[in-house]
């Protein structure tokens, strides 16, 4: 049976708005802070397990959950009834890390399973080694909570007894968890419902139509997408510098082969697994994998498994991104998963630009964020009381990957979370022992471009009328020397994620330390004892009067020739506290002049800056074989020039965490006009 | 305040201002003019002139007699178009980036699904205030209101000086945890007074008492913004209404569905009053029928709205979003969807489906058949397509509608690229459009945990007759209610309304807390709040008082609003608060989900006062019976559920108390059209209401 396009589109919208009916009762009964601030996923899958439709939640696990279906009908056979709920937590059969919890739920019609429905939250602590159950210390899968690969939590007269009392024996908070998964439950009751209705009204054929041709529409449009790239193989490399316990390089390598209608992306070449929770397993590596590609090539389809016909995905076991049992995992998401989202991002973003049709083009985006540093506390705080919790600046204010036409977006959010929410001040400040000393834009932090990426944001706590002892550390990135951020067309990369710690052996007095810091850097100036860090470090302990700077909330890569940005654009940003009269110059090449209303630009020594900007490049770099089209110019060649380029001079005096360190970045230039045409970052020694 | 003779109430809205007069006779009058945009107050005139005239009242003797209500766009409308003042804001020194970092959301705040995946293209909006206008002075004060870093005094002075020098004539002033402690706030907005009194100042603490920089802070800016246009507007208004015999306040409609005199209003309060006023007047609508839970539904030219009231209580968003800012102002709650009248109708050509919204063609050039060169099929042409619209009777056949356009225009771009008969199409997006209103009003029913079939849907706007007993019976509701003045419901609304203002005192602090400190609090809330009335032209001793407080579990993010007796307080009523929250909050989240054992948290005290406004009795009309056919006008081919049919076609303004239709029907008012399907009646109540029902109920 087909259906009418319009029965098709008015039953489309009616499923839509079940899952977010589904998803409404789930945050509504959760109260968790971490599902209302987005971590919260309702979808549908068919009767053989394939993902119908899922709405906006958090996107990384949609397509984890049909290899869970199928393992639970391997499993339980005849044993799946009406009402049942089934629950697993398991890297390695769908989630990206054991926090992240599916509630799978078979639909009846009759006798018949014609359905499942499927909801998932990102829940506060499961057990290990530390509250909250992603401790950067895991050495294995144990460290990180229980793990369960399926189990009946619940049949038709409700949440089970024998698995409430496990949690209450494995759980530092098992009421808080079990609401979280009546919450879970209750979503899937709504849907349960509300499909069987919708069967009632329009009968059970046009529902499995409905079902059938979601996923054959999807599959059919994804697959003219895909026509529509050119035919193409590219690699990019994406080096994080620490494995969690030491500081050693390690390579992401992913190369895209575009195919006809078929897209692979092949991982091979990749580095050996770490020995700390940096690891995807396999489900982390396709959850990110698909956040990229939903967000730019597929973003009009609807999100289902028929996106995942005409994609393959290479990953090889026992690497960074196919970890193999029992090795920890729950930094996954963000790391190295969003370094994985960054590189799909880039690669098909540079085939979109390639393809001549307006909507790829305008739709590709230099990558975002790469990590999400986040700054994890816990201890006791103002009102004596134990807590633990996380400052969220990192993945909901960081900025955005420039377009071929515009700017990205300053403190826009992360590819996982479409919908970014990030606590007020003074609602943390309410929480938690903390005083804000200011929380900001990161100026220059943005890759620059002829369109920037957008900055992302940094923000400085003082421990303040704690009770008690505070535990900080960041955790979500790396060592800080790394630089993952992928640029398009001659852009640059944005600035990495950084921490600082001060801690003092006298209490200063608060107002000057409020005057004094503005910036990470100021860190130094407060006279205490400062330990310099980045998107990972080891757990302090604080006391009242001890800081925290971070740039937790990275900025995006930008995208073409910055010395061909608009200089209107430029002084304009200048006043917006976004970029510095010193990156305006020395690397957009304007020549601002202060003026008593701001800021106007010398269009002729802008001119001239910038053709100087351009001989120099020409004259100090040397020539390297590669085929080459300026954009600017449209001289076509097969050599270009390069030189290494430093772009930002960190105050660090380790030299770990300089850019002089691991790694370099190299500049390359159209051998004509001087346009940079492109910009990577390489391992030296390489 | 003498008791007026009459009331008036005017509601400018985006194309329309309308006017709703209910005389001392008791008679009802009202009028309506298209809203002028060069000066509000001529359209205002307008409407009063039309009701002098029909009310045979010379127009001073109408004003003078009459106590005016007025909800005005024009803070709305000034903001959208982006033509406030110019403006600067001084804030704590760190966070001067707070109104443009928007928390983040801002990227996709305000967006529909389909906007928000296309992650790589969405942005954030134009922000009110740039940069360079943002100054942050050294202060610092904590989340208990102890002053951390005092006021640097030279700072202030300085920012301010160089704010006035680019030109800024209003000044927003937001401060961390003004709320808890306002002492800086207030020092800066003294400073600016009394050096610079021509400055417009806006106090972050005075406009919103909650907790939360970001949407107390865009509530600020946004009053600043347009606080001297909407000052102006109403002082001129008020002058001109004095000038013509008005004596009394002018009372200005807020977006918590209250009214207030115009001398004391924060202009940000008059944003959105209109959805609000529409909700406060199905409560009031509701309650003049008995009935307890009604699903509001207000279907205008480019949105569908949907307002709950549940027990005859409505419900507020904490934090609604105005044009794209989430501002920390109470709304009545009202969920609204792109789907109008004037909605859209188009091909998507990568899935091949007929789509509608969200873009509208709004008032100017509006649909195709309005004959004005809107080139695209809006679902206003689908029903003139479908006969539910007669072109020749349009706002009393003012206006003549261009059928044949209306064809054209739907075969080219509608029903042959689907392959599709053009009546055909049409019906098919009205159908989409039908099943989408259903979808809106079970999403925001089931999301309170409600269920549908349990309430009554009131259908007003221009096109809620259009559409209402189609929704109705998708979602299994059993009666609609179109009431005899859809079009202006309003402005009949605003009438309905009282004098009430909420405040706010910020009070954090672990249950169970000190009955003696909990009742010194609300005392010195109660002052305030006695105070401020008293001020207004309200004699305190007529003023009701109601006492709120907001509780959470610690670790939980759901708020919920405990009532407190008046009085004094001891730890029995304490108790009896935290006992009265778990079952509140089971109520709303489910049996089960109540978390004791986390500890409760308090969060705000919250003081409410009402002065009661004298209320309009609507007389009821004897029954004529059921008898209709004195109304029937025309029998004409009408393509309905399905398929043409025949159908009776009736002149609204002739149906009396008592009369029935049977559908299918179409009864035509001068402003809206009622379209009855087949298996249902109409019948005109009391109050010469439409209501729909099932033909054997």
């Amino acid at each position: 049976m087909k259906l009418a396009s319009v029965e098709f589109e008015i039953l489309r919208h009616k499923l839509w708005t079940i899952l977010a009916e589904g998803r409404a009762a789930l945050k509504r009964v959760s109260g968790s802070p971490t599902v209302a601030f987005g971590e919260a996923m309702a979808a549908l899958y068919s009767s053989k397990g394939e993902c119908v439709l899922s709405g906006t939640g958090v996107l990384l696990h949609v397509m984890g959950a049909p290899e869970v279906i199928t393992r639970i009908m391997e499993i339980y056979g005849d044993d799946i009834r009406e009402g049942d709920v089934f629950f697993s937590n398991d890297p390695w059969i769908g989630t990206a890390h054991t926090a992240d919890q599916y509630c799978i739920a078979p639909i009846f019609y009759g006798d018949e399973v014609v359905a499942w429905g499927v909801t998932l939250t990102h829940v506060g602590d499961i057990g290990g080694i530390e509250p909250g159950s992603m401790p950067s210390t895991a050495r294995e899968i144990f460290h990180e909570g229980f793990v369960i690969p399926f189990l009946k939590i619940a049949d038709k007269k409700g949440l089970r007894q024998d698995f409430v009392e496990f949690v209450h024996k494995n759980l530092r908070d098992p009421e808080m968890y079990i609401l979280d998964v009546k919450a879970k439950i209750a979503g899937l009751e709504v849907i349960r419902k509300r499909i069987l209705d919708v069967i009632e009204k329009y009968g059970i054929e046009k529902f499995r139509a409905l079902m059938s041709e979601l996923i054959e529409k999807t599959t059919e449009i994804a697959r003219n997408k895909i026509s529509k790239l050119p035919d193409k193989k590219l690699t990019a490399v994406g080096y994080i510098d620490y494995d969690g316990v030491e500081y050693v390089v390690k390579k992401v390598v992913c190369t895209l082969v575009k195919n006809g209608d078929r897209l692979v992306f092949d991982f091979s070449g990749t580095d050996e697994q770490n020995p700390s929770p940096l690891n995807c397993t396999y489900y982390g590596t396709l959850g990110s994998v698909f956040v990229a590609l939903m967000g730019t090539l597929f973003y009009d389809t609807y999100w289902n498994s028929g996106l995942l016909k005409n994609v393959e995905i290479v990953a090889p076991e026992g690497t960074l991104v196919n970890a193999r049992w029992p090795s920890a995992c729950s930094q996954a998401p963000p790391a190295p998963g969003k370094l994985i989202t960054g590189l799909v991002t880039h690669l098909i973003s540079r085939l979109m630009l390639e393809s001549g049709e307006k909507e790829l083009e305008l739709s590709a985006s230099a990558s975002w964020s790469t990590e999400s540093a986040s700054v994890i506390l816990g201890g006791v705080n103002q009102f004596g009381a134990r807590f633990g919790g996380l400052l969220w600046e990192s993945g909901h204010l960081a900025g955005t990957g420039a377009n071929i036409d515009m700017d990205g977006c300053d403190s826009g959010g992360s590819q996982m979370h479409p919908i970014p929410s990030c606590p007020d001040v003074e609602v943390y400040e309410q929480k938690y022992p903390v005083l804000y000393l200011y929380r900001k834009h990161r100026k220059d932090s943005c890759g620059f471009g002829k369109y920037r990426g957008g900055v992302g944001v940094e923000a400085a706590y003082m421990i303040y009328n704690a009770k008690g002892e505070v535990k900080v550390n960041i955790a979500g990135g790396y060592g800080g020397s790394e630089i993952i951020s992928f640029p398009l067309n001659g852009g640059l990369p944005a600035e990495t994620v950084k921490s600082c710690f001060v801690i003092f052996d006298e209490k200063p007095k608060v107002e000057d330390v409020f005057r004094i810091v503005n910036r990470i850097e100021d860190a130094f100036k407060l006279g205490g004892q400062v330990f310099v860090g980045g998107g990972l470090t080891k757990s302090f302990t604080l006391k009242n009067g001890d800081i925290v700077l971070a740039y937790s909330a990275q900025g995006g890569a930008g995208f073409g020739d910055p010395i061909v940005r608009d200089p209107e654009m430029v002084r304009k940003d200048v006043e917006d506290e976004i970029t510095s009269v010193d990156v305006a110059e020395k690397v957009y090449g304007v020549r601002l002049i202060k003026s008593r209303s701001g800021f106007v630009v010398d269009l002729s020594e802008t001119e001239k800056l910038r053709r100087d900007m351009r001989m120099e490049r020409i004259k100090k770099s040397r020539d390297v074989e590669g085929d080459m089209e300026c954009l600017e110019c449209g001289f076509r060649s097969d050599y270009r020039k390069y030189r290494d380029i430093k772009l930002r001079n960190f105050f660090f005096n380790n030299s770990v965490l300089d850019e002089s360190g691991f790694f370099g970045i190299r500049a390359y230039y159209c051998p004509k006009c001087g346009s940079q045409v492109d910009v990577e970052v390489y391992l030296k020694g390489e | 305040m003498e008791i007026a003779r009459s009331i008036v109430g005017i509601d400018t809205g985006g194309t329309f201002t309308d006017c709703f007069a209910l005389l001392e006779s008791g008679e009802v009058l009202y009028a309506k003019h298209p809203t002028t945009y060069d000066d509000f107050s001529k359209a205002v005139f307008h409407c009063l002139n039309e009701i002098s005239m029909n009310a045979e009242v010379p127009l001073n003797e109408l004003l003078r007699n009459s106590l005016l209500y007025y909800g005005t766009t024009i803070a709305t409308n000034t903001l959208f178009t982006r033509s406030g003042v110019r403006t600067g804001l001084i804030t704590t020194k760190g966070f001067e980036d707070i109104p443009l970092m928007m928390r983040g959301t801002g990227k996709v705040a305000g967006l529909s699904e389909e906007e928000i995946k296309r992650q790589t293209r969405t942005r954030k909006p134009e922000p009110i205030i740039p940069r360079k206008y943002i100054k942050g002075v050294v202060e610092r004060i904590d989340s208990q209101g102890n002053v951390v870093v005092p006021l640097d005094f030279n700072e202030v002075e300085s920012a301010v000086s160089d704010l006035i020098s680019a030109g800024i004539r209003s000044i927003a002033v937001c401060m961390l945890n003004s709320p808890v402690n306002p002492k800086h706030e207030i020092a800066v907005g003294e400073y600016i007074k009394r050096e610079h009194p021509d400055i417009h100042v806006s106090l972050s603490h005075r406009i919103s008492q909650v907790v939360g920089e970001y949407p107390r802070m865009m509530a600020t800016i946004i009053n600043a913004y347009v606080e001297p246009i909407v000052r102006d507007h109403l002082k001129s208004l008020e002058g001109k209404l004095k000038s013509k015999g008005y004596g009394r306040d002018l009372y200005v409609t807020t977006i918590y569905g209250s009214v207030l005199p115009a001398h004391s209003i924060n202009s940000i309060e008059t944003v959105e009053s209109g959805p609000a006023m529409g909700i406060v007047g199905s409560a009031f609508f509701s309650s003049l029928l008995g009935i307890k839970n009604v699903i509001a539904t207000d279907v205008g030219g480019t949105t569908f709205k949907v307002g709950i009231i549940h027990n005859g209580e409505w419900s507020y968003i904490r934090e609604p979003m105005l044009e794209r800012f989430q501002i920390a102002i109470p709304m009545i709650d009202v969920f609204s969807i792109s789907a109008g009248g004037g909605t859209i109708v188009w091909v998507d050509s990568v899935t091949n489906l007929i789509k509608i919204g969200p873009k509208s063609a709004g008032s100017e050039p509006g649909p195709v058949c309005y004959d004005r060169g809107g080139k695209e099929p809006t679902l206003t042409d689908a029903c003139l397509i479908l006969g539910y619209i007669n072109p020749d009777y349009f706002l009393r056949g003012r206006m003549k509608l261009n059928k044949e356009r209306a064809l054209e225009i739907f075969r080219e771009k509608i029903a042959d690229p689907m392959g599709m008969d053009v009546v055909e199409a049409a019906y098919e997006a009205v159908r989409i459009m039908v099943s989408q209103c259903a979808d809106a009003i079970r999403l925001n029913t089931v999301m309170r945990g409600f269920d549908p079939a349990e309430f009554t849907i009131l259908a007003y706007g221009g096109a809620g007759g259009l559409f209402s007993a189609q929704y109705a019976q998708e979602l299994g509701i059993e009666r609609v209610y179109i009431p005899h003045l859809a079009p202006v419901f309003e402005a009949m609304s605003i009438i309905a309304s009282d004098v009430r203002r909420i405040y706010r005192h910020p009070y954090m602090r672990i249950m169970p807390v000190d009955a003696e400190e909990l009742s010194k609090e609300f005392l010195k809330l109660e002052g305030i709040a006695l105070n401020d009335m008293e001020k207004m032209g309200f004699d305190p001793a007529k003023v009701d008082l109601m006492r709120w407080i907001e509780l959470r579990y610690s670790k939980q993010i759901n708020v919920e609003r405990v009532g407190v007796k008046r009085g004094e307080l001891d730890d029995g009523d304490v108790h009896r608060i935290m006992d009265d929250f778990d079952r509140i909050y089971e109520e709303s989240y489910g049996k089960g989900t109540a978390y004791r054992k986390a500890g409760i948290e308090s969060v705000n005290l919250i003081v409410e006062a009402i002065y009661h406004v004298p209320k309009i009795r609507f007389k009821k009309q004897k029954s004529y019976g059921s008898d209709s056919s004195k109304a029937l006008k025309e029998k004409r081919e009408v393509f309905i559920d399905g398929d043409y049919s025949i159908s009776c076609v009736y002149d609204g303004s002739k149906l009396k108390a008592g009369n029935v239709v049977l559908g299918p029907a179409i009864i035509e008012y001068p402003a809206t059209t009622v379209v009855v399907p087949g298996d249902r009646l109409a019948r005109v109540d009391e109050y010469l209401n439409v209501v729909i029902q099932a033909s054997s109920g």
